[in-house]
């Protein structure tokens, strides 16, 4: 039984975020048409919709067994026009998987580093345990969701009935874990603490990967070999995660140690996965592909934690502007600030309810 | 508004230096961000990592934004420096820097360097006193898992208070048993006060088995867990109480008004029932 669980939980937050992946990698080039760009584009995905379901039934203190039902079917229609789209997609993995192995030497024994100081990370992130008092709550709110079928209708630290909590309502990572556990029947804290930790790390390299490979493409000079910088980009990249623990305030430090809470989420992936967005939108052609991560990036900035609320319109704002200035279009710019219109609502619900 | 905004921009300083804590880092992601406004010749990265990087932080201290994002949420204002991408910065100009040499030496002493420039001003996450080697999936404590399993009832949800260490995990093991009060009281911060947190942590070396059970039965708590560290004064099967059982260093008492309602109505486990009529064949 237990190993059912286990095959239903891993199916979960592996194939399931990658095939959901498709849609939006479909409508990239095909030079971003990676696995790894697959697996962030389908995460993204998951949080787009478990956000845009999951805020209405919070809000109508509607029962989370009528939420995973909801969510559930829809994350399965969803899954099937993935699997139809991926046809398409096949073919260039295979082709950037084969280049992958046909580079020199030193670029291999790079990735094999930079694969390496991942997995010691991975490593410690499964087997190695991190007091986080903020787990009482974000932990405990799974736990109580899948217990007593209500979202944000009990207070956490004890159980009992109380108003719905506004302030975290609309960020309902907690809840989305709690459709985890309820799917596969593994208790929330182990979800959190030894699957979500290790995955939700893999996501991160995924998308420092993907920035990366935008920041760095491989160049030919004559009568040299190709130049790869992306592994040195990925070892840097690590060191400077485990060696971000400078204060307890820096997003390092909250990706590191909170990876499965909604502020590391926002620190650790969201927050990088916008930067990525923007090298996409800075671009003079955007393929249809990118927007869609962008506009998914932008809801999953709220349903990790309530300071997108302010944060993401910032960046947006001051983004679309210097986007808009480089291409010396108002429409560009406009069009990028569009697309935070989902979250402004969300903001202004967000003050509603409060 | 004058003197708000300065107040703001006091708040932001010092959520900065917070923020460094005395490292290089912050520093460093300074320099980088010089080097690229320098180096970077292609548009489109210009605009996100130079351009918008530093608008971006010229927003951030702004006093005026910092004052609404202060009036939104004073304590977590901080966490707007985390749209600054300093690991893609730094990581991305320390690159730069090794593409700029031609000979396989002097990229790898720049890559050695970065290396070293950020291991010796960074501070390892792995070595902070509050990572552990987890003995369990859950990444909690094993002695709440015990305690939390011999309190819960097949067929209702009783209260319970308990130590304050159990706190910050109990409720992440089980949503089975209520609890007065939990972490939140733990933080003085949030200024939250209960008359029963008093009486079980107001001495560090013994309960007060009078004014725990007074205390608790005010909270309507059927159990009481007390951990074996501290002295029992009074005793509390004095207070019409017995000992459920004893988990990991935990002594689980339950109440006897609450183990007769519940006995009553068909509420117990039969391990329950057991050792409540023993306790009180042996009174």
């Amino acid at each position: 039984m237990e190993i059912i669980q286990w095959c239903i939980l891993l199916t979960l937050v592996l194939p399931v975020p990658f095939f959901l992946g498709m849609i939006p990698v479909k409508y990239m080039s095909g030079l971003q048409r990676t696995p790894a760009m697959t697996y962030v584009c389908g995460w993204f995905v998951s949080f787009f919709l478990f956000e845009l379901t999951a805020v209405p039934f919070i809000l109508l203190e509607k029962s989370f067994t009528s939420l995973v039902i909801t969510y559930t079917s829809l994350i399965g229609v969803v899954l099937l026009c993935s699997v139809w789209a991926s046809r398409h997609v096949w073919a260039d993995f295979a082709r950037n998987i084969r280049e992958s192995f046909s580079q020199p030497l030193p670029v291999k024994l790079g990735w094999l580093l930079a694969y390496f100081l991942i997995g010691v990370q991975l490593y410690m992130a499964l087997f190695y345990e991190y007091y986080d008092g903020d787990d009482a709550y974000y932990i405990a709110t799974s736990v109580l969701t899948d217990k007593f079928d209500t979202m944000y209708l009990r207070d956490a630290y004890t159980g009992y009935l109380y108003p719905l909590d506004a302030r975290h309502a609309l960020s309902p990572t907690p809840v989305y874990q709690a459709w985890l556990s309820r799917l596969s029947g593994i208790h929330p804290a182990v979800i959190s603490h030894s699957v979500l930790s290790v995955v939700w790390l893999v996501f991160l390299y995924c998308i420092y990967g993907q920035i990366g490979n935008r920041l760095l493409p491989i160049t030919k000079k004559t009568g040299r070999a190709k130049s790869n910088f992306r592994p040195v980009f990925l070892i840097f990249t690590a060191v400077w995660f485990a060696f971000g623990n400078i204060s307890l305030y820096t997003s390092e430090t909250f990706a590191m140690t909170r990876t499965w809470q909604g502020k590391g989420m926002m620190a650790g992936m969201v927050l990088p996965a916008l930067v990525l967005c923007m090298i996409y939108l800075a671009q003079d052609k955007v393929s249809p592909g990118a927007w869609m991560l962008y506009e998914c990036v932008l809801v999953s900035a709220v349903f990790s934690t309530s300071v997108s609320f302010m944060l993401v319109p910032t960046v947006v704002g001051v983004a679309s502007v210097l986007i808009g200035i480089k291409k010396k279009s108002v429409r560009a710019a406009v069009n990028i600030f569009a697309c935070c219109v989902p979250c402004l609502l969300l903001a202004v619900c967000y003050l509603v309810v409060k | 508004m004058l003197s708000a905004l300065k107040r703001a921009a006091g708040t932001v300083l010092e959520d900065i230096i917070l923020y460094n804590n005395k490292s290089f880092l912050v520093p460093l992601f300074l320099i980088a961000l010089l080097f690229l406004w320098v180096t970077e010749k292609k548009k489109r990265l210009r605009v996100v990592l130079v351009y918008l990087v530093t608008a971006l932080g010229v927003v951030f201290v702004c006093p005026l934004y910092a004052w609404i994002g202060i009036l939104i949420d004073a304590e977590i204002y901080y966490r707007v420096l985390w749209a600054l991408p300093m690991g893609i910065v730094v990581c991305y100009s320390a690159v730069k820097l090794m593409m700029r040499f031609q000979t396989a030496v002097s990229r790898g002493l720049v890559f050695v360097l970065t290396l070293l420039v950020i291991c010796i001003n960074g501070d390892l996450v792995y070595t902070k006193t509050l990572h552990f080697k987890s003995v369990n999936a859950y990444h909690m404590p094993q002695q709440v898992i015990d305690v939390a399993e011999a309190l819960k009832l097949d067929n209702y949800t009783p209260i319970a208070v308990m130590p304050a260490e159990l706190l910050p995990f109990f409720r992440q093991y089980t949503a089975d048993v209520f609890t007065p009060y939990g972490r939140n009281i733990l933080e003085p911060a949030w200024s939250f006060s209960n008359a029963l947190y008093d009486a079980m942590e107001g001495s560090e070396s013994y309960y007060d088995a009078v004014e725990v059970a007074r205390c608790a039965r005010e909270e309507h708590c059927a159990y009481v867990v007390l951990s074996c560290a501290k002295q029992i004064r009074g005793g509390m099967e004095e207070q019409n109480y017995f000992l459920l059982d004893f988990v990991q260093g935990y002594y689980i008492y339950m109440d006897y008004n609450y183990y007769d309602v519940y006995k009553e109505q068909g509420l117990l486990d039969d391990d329950v029932i057991k050792a409540g009529e023993t306790g009180r064949e042996g009174t």
